[in-house]
This record gives C-alpha cells, structure tokens and sequence, in this order.
C-alpha cells in the first residue's frame, strides 16, 4: 500500500466541498482510502490512526489543507492526487440560474397569477373534475373542455361553483366567448349588442359567423356544456349565463341555443329567460314545447340569428347568394359532419329516411383522439368511402374555421372530396357536394379563401347550414332523397 | 369569498392540459397561465379536499404558521417546564416507537439518558430498564418540544424555552452537544455523560442567566439575518450560532461566575457551528404548534423521524401520526464510513423544512447542495420546487438570490398529492451502531406513504365535515 500526501499551505476550503472531493478520489479504481482535511489537532489525529500520515505533513497546521491518499500503487496515489487537486481548482460553471419553472398544480399558477379569472381544463375526465374542484376553490371561473365527466361529477361541480358565484362552463364545452376573447372554438366575431347563451359549441359558433355576417355583433357567447339542459343538471349554468347577461349593459337581446333538452328544464330556462325584460330567442333543437310570452322561439340556427339582429333592432344584411355545383348528382344525402349541432339540424332538416348522418364529434370518434375540428383525418376518410357508396348522391359536409380549428380544414378535405368524385365516377356515378363554411372573413384562414378552395373542388357553398342542408335535399330530389 | 362576475372583463386564464388552448387565448392578447401537469394519482380522493372550508381552515393555520414570533427567553431543567415531563419520562425524536423498534442510536441515547438521570449504572441495567416499562416513552412532539438526532430528553437535562410573542405558546429543545461522540447520536461513553452533566451544572444555568439578563432574544431575527447570510438553519447553521453568540457574550461576560467558567461557556458555544440549530428547531415547533389544530386544515404541522419510522402529522387531523418507515438520507460520509454504516432517517430536525427553513431554504445556503454533488443554480431549483407543494411564503425568511422572495412555508397535502413532488429535508446522518456519532450529511425525502394514508384521513374527514 502506498501513501501519498501534500500540504497547501493557507489553503482554507470549507468542508463540504473537502468532503465532496475526498469522495470523489476515494471512488478512483487503486484508492483504498481518501481524505482531504484542513489540519487541526483533531484531524491530524484522525489521519494517523486512519494511517493516512506521513513525515512531510507533520509542519502543518489548522490553516493548511492536508490531502492524503492510499493506493495500491505509488503512480496510483500519485494520480489521485493530482485529480483531488483539479477538483479542487475546477470552477464548475452553472450555466446560470434555471428558467422560472411552470407551475405543476392550478392552485400554484393562481397565486402565480393573481389576475386569472378562470381555469381552462382539458385534461380527461377523472382529472377534469379534480382541476376544476381547484379552480372552484381558488375563485376561479371553470371552462371545461374534456369528455368523461361523469353527470353526477358535472352536478356537484356545478352546484358548489352556484354557491360562490362562479360559473362551471362543461364539461365537453367546445365554445365561449368573453369580451371578445374566444375560449376554445371560436370565431373572429364583430363585438354587438347579442348575448349568446349555448349548451352546444358549434350551435354558438354557427350564430356568431351569422350575427357577424347579417351586420350584427357578439357581447359574450356562454357555453354551458352539453348536458346542462339534462335532468338533474336542471339547467344551472344556463341559468347563471341569462342572469349575468340580464345584468349585462352591452348586451341588448338574448339568443338561447341548445341541443335537445329535458322538457321539464328547457320550459324552466325559457321561463327564466322570459323574466329577464330582455327580447329572448330561443333554439332549442327538437322543442316542441310552449313558449312563454317575450320569447321569439326558431326551429334553426340561422333563424334565431336572423331574429336576434331584428331584435337588437339592427338592419338585417342579405347572405350570400350560393354557387351551385356544375356536375349533380341526385341519390340520397349522406351527412358527414364535425360539429354535432350542425349534424343534429340537417338531419332534421334532410329527414332521416334513406339518408345518413355521422357526428365525427361524438364520443365514439374522440376516444384518444382529438375532436374532428383539429384532427380532420376519420372524417376525410369516410368523405373518401362515400365515392364507394352506392346509396350516396349527395354528400353535405361542414367546414369549421376560427381558433383552435384545423388550420386549412378544406385544405385537408380536398384529397378526400376528389377521391370520392374519382371513386363515384368510375362507378358510372356523379356525386354532389354541398358544404357550409362557418366562420368569417376575419377568421385565419378566413371565410372567403376557404369558400374559393371548395368552388375550385366544384362543391357548392351555402351561407348557412339551413341552407345547405335544404340544397342537399333539394338535389337529392326531396325529403330523404329518391 | 365570491368569484368576479365573469363578464366584468377580459378573460385571463390558467391553462390546464393541450396547449392549443393556451396558444389560442395567447393569440387573442389575453393573460394566460401554463400548467406543467401530470395525472394525480388519486384524482377523486383529492377532488373532494378542494372545498371553501379547507381553504378557510388552511388560510388561518397558515396565518399562525407565518405570525408566529419566537423569542428565546430562558434555559430551564426539562423537569421545571417542559409540559407533562415527569421523573420517568423519556422523550425522543420521530413517531411513537417501542424499545424493540428502536434504531441503534436512539437506544443508545436512551441508555446515555438513563445513566446521567442516575436510573442506571450500567448500560446492561439501563437496557433492561428500558425494556421494562417502567420508563415512558413518548415523542418530543407530544410535549411541545423537539430534539435532533435522537432527540432524547429527560427531566433534568437543560433546556431553552421559546416564546411566542405573537401566540403566547412555548416550545422547548436540548442544548447542542457539538458533533463527534454526542448522546444525539446515540453515544454514552464517559465524557459524552461528562459533557451533559457539565450542560446539567454550569452551561444551563449559565446560559439562562445570560438570556434573561438579555431580556430575551429574538430568534425569528437571527433567522432572518442568517438565511442573508448562507445559512439553511438545518444543516448550516455557521451564521446563525455567530449571531446567537454575539448576542449572548456581554450578557455571559457579565455573569457572577469564575473567568475560567465564563470562558468555558463561550469557548464551547463558539466551537460548535450547530449551537444554534436546537433553538431553530424550538422555534419552528413554536411555529407548527401555533398552527396545529385547525379542524379542516391540511397543513403539514409535523416531519420527524425515530430511525425506524417517518411520521408527519396534519393541522387538520389531530393528534394522528401517519407513518411509514424512514428512508436512508443520500450524501457525503465522513472519512472511513460509507451508507453501508448508515442508520436510517433519524430526528426532529425536519421541522425546520415543516416551517419552511432547511431543504425548503436552501437557495439561500448553496455550499449545502454538495453534498449530493449539486450546483448553486441546483439549490435554487430546489426551493422553486418547494414553492409547488406550499401554501404561503413566508414574510421574515427571505432569499437574497431569489429576489429577497419569502421562503416556502406550510406543506399542503394535497399540493404533495397533486404534484408527487415530497419535500426535501436536509439531514445529518447517524451511525446505525449506537455511540459511533454522525457519520455524513445528506438529503433525504419521507415516504409518499405518509402523504397518501393523511390524504386518506382527509378524505374521510371532509365527508363528514
């Protein structure tokens, strides 16, 4: 065994460091034992029973800094020294302080950021409701926009935020907008005297475009969640929505919109919205209900936007004229559609006999995979099928722009669309595509470039999802097609 | 408290899953907040602690947490003070443990602590002693007080006596005996029992005399000046004894006492670079204990450790441990000893970390990160970290390097839960044979368990609340 040793005289270096290279030089392959230590009587001691001592260190004092080594070998130890000593020197640079960390918990970002007035939540379902459980607690807004909340979560939620005021958007909320700030989807829409209330995203989305376009405008679109008409649910952000917009200066009329409802609930919020001594319309899709006095109720989306402006007491601008298609064929119309409102309104519209209608939006398409607006792949898929589709003569799609959207939604349909011309055509077949764009010409990329790619795809464009959906009927030769 | 109304003003938001949503709000120009997320892993248990109540409960125990003031205002016999001490009494560090649990270095503390106390005059007789039941063990926690190590206390070991100026509640910690053979580690030879009868005759007394002529000392100051000047107040605590002395010496020079014994006095306490961390500890006990007992509260007002156990207990939850046995702390080893030596995670001092100081501090301390081969910017990573799991920062402990920001203070159960990030504590490490002394110093985390089982109890208790 070998035993080397050095002196650095004066050389004060605090123990921590000390302790940290006696550890490395210990780890090196030959070194049986490893100690750095400034020379005090107490570890001159140590390093002697430690036989860790030699003649040479026996001058040494508590102000000097002892190095001792034992190594198999004298070049061994040797080297062992001359490492401690470059440890020792080595000025380990750190790269400078790390970047602010993002926060890992809601409640951290929310004292982070004072400021904040709502949670925006996408996380799945079980998650959903512990991150809006928190934003609930820290006195924030919540705008959930996951699946897989259970009702009985979505009621609990909604009830507690009741109680301290606040407002639960979801879940499976696809849509608000808030003094002109879009949350999830939404569109660029003039800033007006309509407030929108809304248990459908693409519902408000398609009323917003078309307030845009008949000269109108938006103060706030709410959206509830799809099932905040349900039983049980009893409408409670609903209700909270109208209120807050009743209270609302700029808002000057009320547009309800939703799929179809509880009756028992639906005739309760149109009660409600009766009250609030503002004009009130109302699409409930699928009501047949009563309507209480003050509310203006339509059967279609397009309609209730029309009335709004008209009870806003603004001029109604025209709508576009269509461009129909060159080559028709007729045949039954297949509905394929990512905004599930949008599909629910032209099933109604078309009529279900002989015709088909798919919601690429519903869950059975979205488990695991970004809803049809982002990730437009299942339904291009199928667009391409229905060229193969014998009982297909008409195909209807919507096209939806605006923040959150595919950036090039038509873009990336066009190779499905020809593939199904192509597929049709071979087949002896001709097939006729009707296609609405919701969005306007502010959206990126906007309406009017998204309207001129589809007329290049010879798809004909209606100005508002009524209208298509009546075209398609019409050219697939009537109700439910031939 | 009620929400704003929603429509009063521009959104502003904080995003929590795709970052879609997040880019969009951005786009528009409106406030928005990331969340660097990861699954919880009991989302449901923890959904149901999220409530108007808890918060209430958490705002006022936090409140205490961070008001609390501590003074040092005397040195007195455990027996005079300490609250339900008795002749039999044998208090120790960590969760309740029976003798046969018990590491090597807290039964070697035990029987040190029986033969100064006279109940012994062998370690064999002392040994059967404290097998015999005729001592009751109980934890430094049950009785307002707190010891590193070991933490062993007994009726005439002196104590100081912390005062809360803001709360009017005392907690109590042993005089530090320096490093090397030290009762705390579990030695008991001769001149460890030598040193504490000195403690028990001159040092005690002395300093009690010193402290009441000072009239007190502000130990929350001390603190405060010392995280200013590289301390943690856990595993360093250079600044901290300096600042302590400094204020004692002219109140210790003036004693009626020999030249010799004065200069005994000053000469032991400006020896041991930890003569501060007991009355640290004392005072961040002072702090938990003030904010113990809010119903409802999910504070962390106690991590302490046997050797054998890891326990923490809530504000919320009473007097419940949660327990889960102690992990071995990651460090440096003192020349000859390596982790095989080790014993596990041992001491009260964690309460330091409870109250915001130690690990949670150790941007202000960067010599301590090398220990486990870390980096100054290493060290500031870590305080941030402590930031996601705490409800408050605190208003007198402030970090030069982090912008003078108040150090994180008050662990939140359910922010342990939701981030599976644990707190870090910073650890001496004992000899796993008793009387051998410290051997390293490290890092060390609790167990998860811990957490998990007190979310559970939580759970259950927000039912029924």
């Amino acid at each position: 065994m070998s035993v080397a040793l050095r002196v650095r005289r004066g050389a004060y270096v605090d123990s921590v460091t000390l302790m940290r290279v006696a550890e490395a030089v210990r780890r090196l392959p030959g070194v049986a034992a490893g100690a750095l230590l400034m020379a005090s009587e107490a570890n001159r001691a140590a390093l002697r029973e430690a036989a860790l001592w030699t003649a040479e260190a026996d001058d040494a004092g508590p102000g000097d800094l002892v190095i001792a080594v034992a190594a198999d070998a004298d070049e061994t130890a040797a080297r062992a020294l001359r490492h401690a000593e470059e440890l020792l020197a080595a000025r380990r640079e750190s790269g400078g302080a790390p970047a602010a960390v993002r926060p890992r918990s809601l409640v951290r970002a929310a004292r982070d950021f004072p400021d904040a007035n709502l949670a925006v939540i996408s996380v799945p379902g079980v998650w959903a409701v512990n991150e809006a459980s928190q934003a609930l607690a820290a006195g924030l807004h919540a705008f959930i926009f996951s699946d897989g909340v259970s009702l009985e979560d979505e009621i609990a939620l909604k009830r507690r935020a009741r109680e301290r005021g606040l407002l639960v958007m979801g879940p499976e909320c696809g849509t608000s907008l808030l003094n002109g700030v879009g949350l999830g989807f939404a569109n660029r829409v003039r800033r007006g005297p309509i407030g929108l209330v809304g248990a459908s995203g693409t519902g408000l989305q398609e009323v917003t475009t078309l307030l845009h376009r008949l000269g109108s405008g938006v103060s706030h679109a709410i959206g509830t969640g799809g099932r905040d008409l349900h039983d049980g649910v009893d409408g409670i952000t609903t209700l909270q929505a109208l209120e807050l917009l009743g209270r609302d200066a700029a808002t000057r009329a009320i547009v309800l919109v939703s799929k179809p409802a509880s009756d028992r609930v639906a005739a309760h919020v149109l009660a409600a919205a009766s009250g609030i001594g503002k004009p009130a319309v109302a699409c409930l899709l699928g009501w047949r209900g009563p309507t209480p006095p003050g509310i203006h109720t339509t059967a279609t989306l397009e309609e209730a936007a029309a009335a709004a402006v008209r009870a806003a007491g603004g001029p109604v601008a025209p709508l576009p004229a269509p461009s129909l298609p060159r080559r028709r064929g007729a045949g039954p119309v297949v509905g394929l559609f990512t905004g599930g409102t949008l599909c629910e309104e032209a099933r109604a519209l078309v009529g279900d006999a002989g015709s088909r209608f798919v919601d690429f939006g519903a869950a059975e398409f979205t488990q695991g995979r970004p809803h049809p607006m982002i990730d437009p792949v299942l339904r291009a898929a199928a667009v391409a099928a229905t060229g193969g589709d014998g009982a297909a003569g008409v195909l209807l799609l919507d096209f939806v722009l605006g923040y959150c959207a595919h950036p090039d939604p038509v873009g990336a349909a066009a190779p499905a669309i020809r593939e199904a011309r192509a597929l049709a055509a071979r087949a002896g077949r001709e097939l006729t595509v009707v296609a609405h764009v919701v969005g306007t010409e502010e959206d990126v990329p906007s309406l009017a470039a998204q309207t001129q790619a589809l007329h290049a795809l010879d798809v004909a464009v209606y100005p508002s999802n009524r209208l298509a959906a009546l075209a398609a009927r019409e050219l697939a030769g009537g109700p439910g097609g031939r | 408290m009620g929400g704003d109304t929603l429509l009063d003003r521009a959104p502003a938001a904080i995003n929590v899953g795709a970052d879609l949503f997040a880019d969009s709000l951005a786009s528009q120009g409106a406030g928005v907040r990331r969340v660097d997320w990861q699954p919880a892993d009991a989302p449901r248990e923890l959904a149901r602690v999220w409530t108007a109540r808890v918060e209430t409960a958490n705002r006022r125990a936090a409140a205490a947490l961070l008001g609390a003031h501590a003074v040092l205002v005397d040195v007195r016999p455990a027996i005079d003070v300490i609250p339900g001490m008795t002749p039999d009494t044998i208090l120790h560090a960590g969760p309740p443990v029976e003798w046969t649990r018990m590491s090597g270095p807290l039964r070697g503390a035990v029987i040190g602590a029986l033969l100064l106390e006279a109940r012994a005059t062998s370690a064999a007789e002392a040994e059967r002693l404290a097998a015999s039941g005729a001592v009751g063990f109980a934890p430094c926690h049950h009785h307002a007080s707190v010891g590193p190590m070991a933490g062993v206390t007994t009726a005439s070991m002196p104590v100081f006596v912390v005062e809360n100026r803001a709360g009017g509640n005392r907690a109590y910690s042993t005089l530090n005996e320096g490093l090397g053979k030290v009762l705390r580690y579990g030695a008991f030879a001769p001149e460890v029992l030598d040193r504490l009868r000195w403690f028990r005759e001159r040092l005690g007394p002395a300093l009690g005399e010193a402290i009441r002529r000072a009239g007190g000392i502000d130990v929350r100051a001390i603190i405060a000046q010392a995280l200013q000047m590289g301390d943690e107040c856990h595993n360093r605590n250079r600044a901290a004894s300096a600042l302590l002395i400094k204020a004692l010496a002219p109140h210790v020079a003036a004693l009626d006492l020999a030249a010799s014994e004065r200069e005994r006095v000053l000469t032991f306490a400006a020896g041991n670079e930890h003569f501060f961390l007991n009355v640290g500890m004392a005072a961040c006990k002072l702090a938990a204990d003030a904010a113990h007992g809010v119903p409802g509260s999910t504070l962390v007002t106690t991590m302490a450790r046997n050797g054998t156990d890891f326990g923490i207990r809530v504000s919320g939850l009473g007097d419940r441990w949660f327990t889960a046995p102690a992990d071995t702390p990651v460090g440096l080893y003192f020349t000859g000893h390596g982790p095989d030596d080790a014993n596990p995670d041992i001491g009260d001092s964690a309460i330091t970390e409870t109250a915001g100081l130690g690990g949670f501090a150790m941007a202000a301390a960067p010599a301590i990160v090398q220990f486990v081969g870390g980096t100054p910017a290493d060290a500031l990573a870590t305080t941030r970290l402590m930031y996601e799991i705490t409800m408050a920062e605190s208003e007198s402990y402030r970090v030069p390097a982090l912008d003078f920001r108040g150090t994180p203070t008050g662990i939140d159960v359910r922010l342990v839960a939701q981030t599976g990030v644990l707190p870090q504590i910073n650890t001496g490490i004992a000899h796993r044979q008793p009387g051998v002394g410290q051997i390293g110093a490290g890092l060390v985390k609790p167990p998860r368990a811990c957490f998990e089982a007190a979310l559970s109890a939580l759970v259950r208790d927000a039912g029924h609340g």
